[in-house]
């Protein structure tokens, strides 16, 4: 590997850093803010994140970037935008806040992925 | 309603950053490994995503009756679990699998995904919690993931 891959990669790894900081932080900002674990608004935000990190992650997979700005923005900052780990254990937090299990089934989980993956479909069909 | 300090902020950045890097890591190696096949894409993802919601239903658990625990949940919870766990890239592949006229690969993508990851969330929330947790002293309060 000559000096200049060697230098592409490290800004590659400082830019992903940088992105995945971003992205994490706005997911923090926003699921925070709105109630308590279990409850139906933090999972409406945690949707949010998660449905619009989607369509970023989808647009950009189609626009005409660099491979390293693709790779920042897709894996970096929509990658860390959205959560899977916090998706999954608001569900099974859920119902000890007094939701009922069937709605977080088909709302949080199968709803959410739904609409993600659709929006993620529609976009990339602009292609 | 919570608001963050500005010191959580920092940590969730960090967090953010470490696992996001960890992530592209494990993606990079898998790519290194096989050239890129989506098959093996898909396990790197789907594995950390339920490592990740196992670590993350532990960690939780655990803070509630541990404080030193809960002083580590912005920054591996909310910042490094949370980024290196994703969505995003789950849903990038659900609709990789259908351009390609996978259906059935999809449904099982999805299927496993939601229903390994919730019950590895539920199993790390079960060993997180200390059997004499219950009642024993004020709670810590716990950022949340």
């Amino acid at each position: 590997m000559s000096a200049s891959d060697l230098a592409t990669v490290a800004s590659a790894v400082v830019l992903l850093a940088l992105a995945g900081a971003a992205g994490a932080l706005l997911r923090h900002e926003v699921v925070s803010r709105v109630g308590p674990v279990g409850t139906a608004g933090r999972a409406a935000a945690v949707a949010a994140v998660n449905v619009v990190g989607a369509a970023i992650a989808a647009a950009a997979s189609i626009a005409p970037l660099q491979p390293v700005a693709r790779l920042v923005v897709v894996t970096g900052f929509a990658g860390a935008l959205t959560t899977f780990s916090t998706w999954v254990l608001d569900a099974v937090l859920a119902p000890g806040a007094g939701r009922g299990v069937r709605v977080v089934a088909a709302v949080d989980l199968v709803g959410q992925l739904v609409v993600g993956t659709a929006v993620v479909v529609a976009i990339t069909a602009l292609r | 309603m919570r608001t963050s300090s500005v010191g959580h902020r920092v940590e969730v950045a960090v967090g953010g950053a470490a696992g996001t890097l960890l992530r592209a890591g494990l993606a990079a190696t898998a790519i290194a490994l096989t050239g890129a096949d989506l098959a093996a894409a898909v396990a790197v993802v789907l594995a950390g995503n339920v490592a990740g919601a196992y670590a993350l239903g532990w960690l939780v658990a655990r803070a509630t009756s541990d404080p030193w625990t809960a002083r580590w949940v912005p920054a591996v919870g909310s910042g490094g679990l949370g980024s290196l766990t994703t969505f995003s890239a789950l849903a990038l592949q659900l609709a990789d699998l259908l351009a390609a006229g996978a259906l059935l690969s999809a449904l099982g993508l999805a299927a496993a995904s939601v229903v390994s990851g919730v019950a590895a969330a539920r199993a790390g929330a079960r060993a997180g919690r200390r059997p004499d947790a219950a009642g024993h002293g004020p709670r810590p309060e716990v950022p949340g993931p």
